[in-house]
């Protein structure tokens, strides 16, 4: 009988054997060469490294290494630049973003088009983006053009060049690339809210500034959340922008260091001019900056999950 | 126009001008790029913001040919393609059992997948190469589609097994009742019912493995086999004082990510806001 | 029957099979790579000349821009993805690549070495073992490159001491020339590490780099800081917007007829000419304070072509190697490229190449690189991180030199 087909046994081992076919591919593609990596990269940062080979059970040793001369420098100064990258987007870019989509928000017409335009350098290879204002930004380029005739330069613009500004420029060059995806999402959970909220709003009498600080921000909770949470992974992660626009030192003088490219300087050579590859330094920074991305990550989802309006 | 009504156009000027210059910080970059494809380099140092006098080609012409860029793009497709198909077809194998069956495994094992959408891959880079190496998959397009799968997936699990937990259970049953086979379901009933899921995964994986210029440029050393975006930054190491042929290799390397943007501006948009921004 | 048709068959294809590897043997392709994106053309041209004479042998070249070199290198070797010749770093930046297995010793198959003097091999020997591992191609010297031309126009003799050197540099501007055109932006610090090496002498003297190495002097020696001085005040000269301008800029600037004056390599001869024929432009010493016969000048090995351990190719590369060492490619390289040779013995056709030439007959080795590039760190990644800064006064020279002094502590020893 058709009924039999679907009485409960006390383990139904088909279905679950054609389960486990099925989710098979997936889950050996991902483990071997991600989870497989990343787990080998964690227990290897407890040896010691000769070159390529690995040896003896060393501890924390490379851990301690990193934190002396002449890895402390380094590390310390690529640390401040990720902090600052993030600080610098969470202003630049999620900031602005949020202005941009209320205001794209309060406005019923046009904004579509707008969206799609603001969203379009978000698809750009960050090898296509670093190399246009790369050329954009050089001394006899065309934002000195644009400085000159607005009369706010003298002379030639070397700002990529110079130690104190050339983060800077590069943080604002990410916020370029990437400022539609805020203006999306804020767009979305703006859309998600009760209009009635902002009738009765507006019936008090409250200005649009005052909506959006005490009515709207509250409840974009949950977006605030994802773009805090991809802020600090991407900006953690920074490497391509840096590698296509000043070179995977870092330059001038180590000025746009990062942790992804010193771990790459570590990894695969370009350490020190000589071309030096230092596997166990470059393990353990790997270790730490993913422990730091997990424990932060988590971190933020929680302190956003507390502060979520609910209904 | 009533009082009411042009005082409230009034109030809303200052926010557009406010986009309307955003949107020229935008659009003027990119702008600049074109244009300048078809000046010579000494028009560009001449004149930034113009219109090209005679509209050149040749920047173009000695692009392409400094530059094998059918090549390049040939991989970057294949490659993108690659990716993209096998990522689909194993993450919805996955995604259909751990979202439409009860099993008592499916959410460790979702978890597992979900883990991988904000693991860090760069930073297992070192062991990643030795395994490539071992396998003999460097300097192969095989191993980036590989790899470039491995990472995707976990988003793909997680937008796919999402869609698919909420269709009736009616959609299978029927399916089931008449003896079809569980993958036919999944392929020919389950995957055509999410078609925006589908695409969205498919968007964005494409997105990402086109623009990606950090794995081919540890594993590919081989002329034959690079990317676009590696063969750019070679591209530009070499030729950077000719900035018309710059402009045109930045030209050419975008032209296939605009054509698709032109296409799917909306799917783009709305996969975004429906996803809060996964990439 | 069966018999006979199965062994005809296997016959065959054991004749197709050989047919098969024979031709494939003698389709021979050596890959070379190398990171002079710059002669591109000369060295497609001089190795069109060697496959005329092996038609069975073509090289394939393939160019890496300099700042990723190295790790392009040492990656692509640890995948066993490298080619059949690669084009070392000379001097300390070789070392890692002997002490890793990855190249061969030449010192038995390529008996051409035997007609190089030790100075033009030094760059290309193995620390540990003392064996060459490279073929060297080229021995330059360093000095200040300037446009004929101008200096005609504005009546300006070739500087024979630093005050006239400074006084030419002031007509220039007073007459709207840009009189030195300088960079080391974006990667490329080593060209200001080279305006060290280009000034240096004429401040320590030639017998610096012996004290240095015999330890009887340090980077922290009052002459080295007076060297730092000098290219510090010579900051007025410089190409405007400094500190944004990179090498292959400031090149442009020279060849364009923008500059005046270029401190560089000999390597730039050939690659001037080839991106202007019609610059005229030729070189001199940069002078020291009081007028001499023959400044002292920097000179080094540049770097050699190396013969890598995983090659399939070996014996195909190695022929090649024999001609990259042989009178033939001295001669080609110094037309096609301007260079000094490695392998002394090419006639000087071009007065510029006689020029540097002549000015090795003082020459004393660059001093950062021959002998302070050996471990990490090296001098050289400190002067490239700091002489920008310290240029446009962000940083003291003492304390430049001080930093220099404190990184090459931690591994220098004395040659007493």
């Amino acid at each position: 009988m058709i009924a039999s087909r679907f009485r409960r046994s006390p383990v139904d081992w088909p279905k679950h054997r054609a389960a486990a076919l099925f989710v098979l591919p997936a889950l050996l593609i991902y483990c071997l060469f991600v989870v497989y990596p990343l787990a080998s990269s964690l227990w290897g940062s407890l040896f010691e490294w000769r070159g390529f080979r690995m040896r003896g059970f060393v501890g924390l040793d490379n851990f301690a290494r990193l934190f002396v001369d002449p890895s402390w420098p380094k590390l310390s100064g690529a640390f401040t630049h990720n902090v600052i990258w993030f600080f610098g987007i969470m202003v630049l870019q999620n900031g602005l973003g949020l202005i941009f989509a209320y205001l794209l928000f309060l406005r019923r017409r046009g904004t579509a088009f707008l969206q799609s335009v603001f969203f379009f350098p978000a698809v750009l290879s960050p090898v296509i983006v670093g190399a246009l204002w790369r050329l954009l930004l050089t001394p006899d380029g065309a934002v000195e053009s644009l400085l000159h005739s607005l009369g706010l330069l003298d002379g030639k613009l070397t700002i990529l060049g110079d130690s104190a500004w050339a983060l800077w420029v590069l943080v604002a060059v990410d916020a370029w690339n990437w400022m539609g995806l805020p203006v999306l999402i804020f767009t979305a959970g703006l859309r998600q809210i009760q209009p009635e909220v902002f009738e009765a709003a507006r019936l008090d009498g409250a200005g649009n500034g005052r909506i959006l600080w005490s009515i709207a921000l509250p409840q974009l909770m949950p977006s605030i959340s994802s773009l805090t949470t991809l802020a600090f992974i991407n900006t953690f992660n920074q490497f391509d922008l840096v590698y296509v626009m000043q070179g995977v030192q870092g330059n001038p003088n180590f000025a746009t260091d990062t942790l992804v490219t010193y771990f790459f300087r570590l990894a695969f050579g370009a350490e020190g001019a000589v071309g030096i590859t230092d596997i166990g330094l470059a393990l353990a920074l790997g270790t730490l900056l993913f422990l730091l991305l997990t424990v932060v990550t988590i971190g933020l989802l929680r302190f956003f999950e507390r502060r979520t309006v609910r209904f | 126009m009533t009082n009411l009504e042009v005082s409230q156009r009034i109030r809303q000027l200052p926010g557009w001008i406010v986009l309307a210059l955003w949107t020229l910080v935008v659009a003027v970059p990119l702008y600049i790029l074109v244009v300048s494809c078809f000046k010579t380099t000494a028009e560009i140092y001449g004149d930034k913001f113009g219109l090209p006098t005679s509209w050149t080609l040749d920047n173009f012409a000695n692009a392409w040919t400094q530059a094998q860029f059918a090549r390049y793009m040939w991989n970057s497709f294949a490659v993108t393609g690659g990716a993209v198909v096998l990522t689909l077809v194993v993450s919805a194998m996955a995604a259909f059992p751990l979202s439409r069956y009860q099993l008592g495994w499916s959410s460790p094992v979702l978890a597992f997948f979900l883990a991988g959408v904000m693991l860090p891959i760069r930073l297992a880079s070192v062991e990643l190469f030795s395994l490539m190496k071992t396998l003999d998959l460097l300097d192969s397009r095989l191993g980036l589609i590989l790899v470039y799968s491995a990472i995707r997936i976990p988003f793909a699990v997680f937008i796919l097994a999402n869609f698919m937990r909420v269709l009736p259970r009616e959609l299978e049953e029927a399916a089931r009742l008449d003896g079809a086979k569980e993958w036919r379901i999944l392929f020919r009933i389950i995957l055509p019912t999410i078609k925006p899921a589908v695409a969205i995964v498919a968007i964005f994986t494409a997105i990402a493995v086109w623009n990606d210029f950090f794995f081919p440029l540890i594993f590919i050393f081989d002329d034959a086999y690079k990317t676009v975006p590696l063969a750019i930054t070679t591209f530009i190491g070499q030729f950077r004082t000719d900035w018309g042929m710059v402009f045109a290799a930045l030209a050419i390397s975008m032209m296939p990510v605009l054509v698709m943007y032109l296409l799917l501006a909306r799917q783009i948009r709305e996969g975004v806001g429906a996803t809060g921004g996964l990439k | 029957m069966l018999n006979v048709r199965s062994r005809l068959k296997s016959a065959a294809i054991g004749v197709l099979a050989l047919t098969a590897t024979a031709l494939s043997a003698s389709a021979g392709e050596v890959t070379l790579w190398s990171w002079r994106t710059e002669d591109q053309a000369a060295m497609e041209k001089i190795f069109a000349a060697f496959t005329a004479k092996n038609p069975d042998i073509t090289v394939k070249l393939q160019f890496t821009p300099d700042a990723d070199y190295q790790n392009r290198l040492s990656t692509a070797l640890r995948g066993g993805k490298g080619p059949d010749i690669a084009q070392l770093k000379a001097y300390g930046e070789l070392q890692p690549l002997v002490d890793g297995g990855y190249l061969d010793a030449l010192d038995g198959s390529v008996p051409e070495l035997k007609d190089f003097t030790p100075a033009a091999l030094g760059g290309s020997v193995g620390l540990a073992d003392g064996k060459v591992y490279g073929v060297p191609y080229s021995t330059p010297v360093m000095g200040v490159f300037y446009n004929t031309e101008i200096f005609g126009k504005n009546g300006i003799a070739v500087p024979k001491t630093y005050d006239e050197f400074v006084a030419a540099c002031e007509k220039l501007k007073a007459a709207g020339v840009l009189p030195i055109a300088a960079g080391g932006a974006n990667g490329s610090g080593w060209a200001l590490e080279i305006n060290a090496g280009v000034v240096g002498p004429s401040v320590y003297g030639a017998g610096f780099y012996d004290e240095m190495m015999s330890g009887n002097a340090k980077f922290t020696d009052p002459r080295f800081v007076a060297a730092l001085e000098k290219i510090k005040a010579l900051q007025p000269y410089y190409s405007e917007g400094f500190a944004g301008v990179d090498y292959t800029t400031a090149t442009q600037q020279f060849i364009s007829g923008k500059g005046a004056m270029f401190f560089g390599g000999a390597w730039e001869n050939g690659s001037f000419k080839a991106q202007n024929p019609n610059l005229k432009f030729s070189i001199f010493p940069f002078p020291g304070d009081k007028a001499e016969a023959q400044p002292a000048v920097s000179a080094f090995s540049d770097g050699s072509y190396g013969l890598i351990s995983d090659s399939e190719h070996k014996a195909d590369a190695t022929k090649v190697l024999s001609f990259i060492a042989s009178p033939e490619f001295a001669q080609l390289f110094a037309d096609n490229l301007g260079w000094p040779p490695a392998r002394s013995g090419a006639t000087a056709n071009d007065p510029v190449l006689k020029s540097m030439l002549d000015m090795q007959a003082n020459a004393t080795p660059y001093l950062t690189l021959v002998g302070f590039r050996w471990q990490t760190p090296t001098a050289s990644s400190v002067v490239q991180a700091e002489i920008i800064d310290m240029i446009e006064g962000k940083i003291a020279p003492e304390k430049l030199a001080a930093d220099v002094d404190a990184a090459v502590s931690t591994w220098f020893k004395p040659k007493s």
